[in-house]
């Protein structure tokens, strides 16, 4: 530690060696000149007196003090506990598991509603309407693009007679005729005679 | 025989003894008081920080968990609550914050630069002038001069305990205190209070 700075300690009294200081002292005439005018410095400071709080700042302390203490203890033997952060912190962890829950169901859900050949209906299921009423105009030169379900492919709830006769239908249209664009030759008006009737 | 703080802290926890809880508070209060008026030089907001740092106190002795470890170092331990209601009370006031804190190799920094509001060179110091006096000029040191001069001064504190308390090296609080004895000398000096400063050497 630097002797400057040995003086200060020594000066308040917290040197652990002051007869070093001493001879410190008594060898450095720089030091010693400093130390005297610290410690006029520091005279001055002690005699400033001490200064107290107003009197009602006292009493309100020790009446805070001694109303916490009987909170603390009435009615119990122990003092009061903190309120169960944990637990409130378990119960919000509690909320968010099942709201993410939640919100996962529902995704799923919809996946299944939107996804193509599932049995939930909505949009799929319209579009395979759709595709059907494609397959059934004959009118349509993109009856070969439509889904070429044979009897084998039906879905389950495709099962009706009529149903069934107008895919084997389709198959055979399919089977006379070229790969069918919009812009292809008209189907052949006989072919119509030949659709079955839907009584 | 005079029970220890911890002796005294022990009573008002345990045994609910409130005249030990007031004799700590009164033991201490002058320290406590004279570094907060020292801080903020104002006797209306001093009550109310030294209010504020017992009601904190209070709070956190009361708790299970509160930040009192019963390590015999009460007064350290509340004198750092008060430092941090004196601190908070100066940054609100702007007069702490937006100042460079670099001290320069001689431990001055930027509010060595200020101009210091001196009192008349021929005034005549009484006793009760001469304290004015220095509560003045004590203002015009630097902030972390002035914070270490007051906690050795007013709170008895060890260089060791206040290195702790401000979060600096031993080294570091004794330059601070030792540079705030050098500017209140020159300040002595240089406004001519030769008589004030040559009173010690009697």
């Amino acid at each position: 530690m630097d002797k400057e700075l040995r003086i200060i300690r020594h000066l308040y009294g917290e040197d652990e060696h002051p007869e070093e200081v001493s001879r410190l002292l008594a060898s450095d005439d720089a030091l010693r000149k400093e130390y005297h005018e610290l410690r006029v410095v520091k005279q001055q400071l002690d005699g400033r007196g001490r200064q107290r709080p107003d009197a009602g700042v006292l009493a309100h302390i020790t009446e805070a003090a001694a109303q916490a203490s009987t909170e603390g203890t009435e009615g119990t033997t122990s003092r009061r506990d903190r309120p169960p952060v944990a637990r409130q912190r378990h119960r919000r962890r509690q909320r968010i598991g099942i709201a993410a829950a939640v919100a996962v169901v529902l995704m799923v859900s919809i996946g299944l509603w939107q996804w193509p050949g599932t049995e939930s209906g909505g949009p799929a299921q319209a579009s395979k309407s759709e595709s059907v009423a494609v397959a059934t105009d004959p009118s349509s030169a993109s009856a070969g693009e439509s889904s070429s379900a044979s009897g084998s492919n039906l879905p389950s709830w495709d099962e009706g007679d009529d149903v069934v006769r107008l895919y084997r239908y389709i198959e055979t249209l399919q089977a006379r005729s070229s790969p069918a664009h919009w812009d292809s030759a008209e189907m052949p008006i006989q072919s119509v005679s030949q659709m079955p009737s839907n009584r | 025989m005079h029970p220890t703080d911890e002796e005294l802290v022990k009573a008002y926890l345990e045994e609910d003894d409130q005249e030990a809880f007031r004799t700590l508070v009164e033991r201490h209060q002058e320290k406590i008081f004279g570094y907060l008026m020292g801080m903020v030089k104002n006797r209306a907001v001093a009550n109310d920080l030294f209010q504020e740092t017992f009601l904190r106190v209070i709070n956190a002795m009361q708790e299970r968990r509160g930040s009192y470890t019963h390590q015999g170092q009460w007064l350290s331990w509340v004198m750092r609550i008060a430092r941090n209601a004196a601190i908070d009370h100066i940054r609100k006031r702007k007069k702490w914050a937006d100042v460079s804190q670099d001290e320069d190799e001689e431990g001055r920094s930027f509010w060595d630069t200020l101009e210091g509001e001196e009192p008349a060179a021929d005034e005549q110091l009484h006793h009760a002038e001469q304290k004015e006096w220095l509560d003045e000029h004590i203002q015009q040191l630097s902030p972390e001069q002035r914070e270490v001069l007051l906690l050795r001064q007013e709170t008895d504190l060890t260089f060791r305990e206040i290195a702790e308390l401000t979060d600096v090296s031993i080294n570091t609080a004794l330059g601070r205190m030792r540079y705030a004895l050098k500017n209140l000398r020159r300040m002595m000096e240089e406004s001519g209070k030769t008589s004030l400063a040559e009173t010690g050497d009697q």
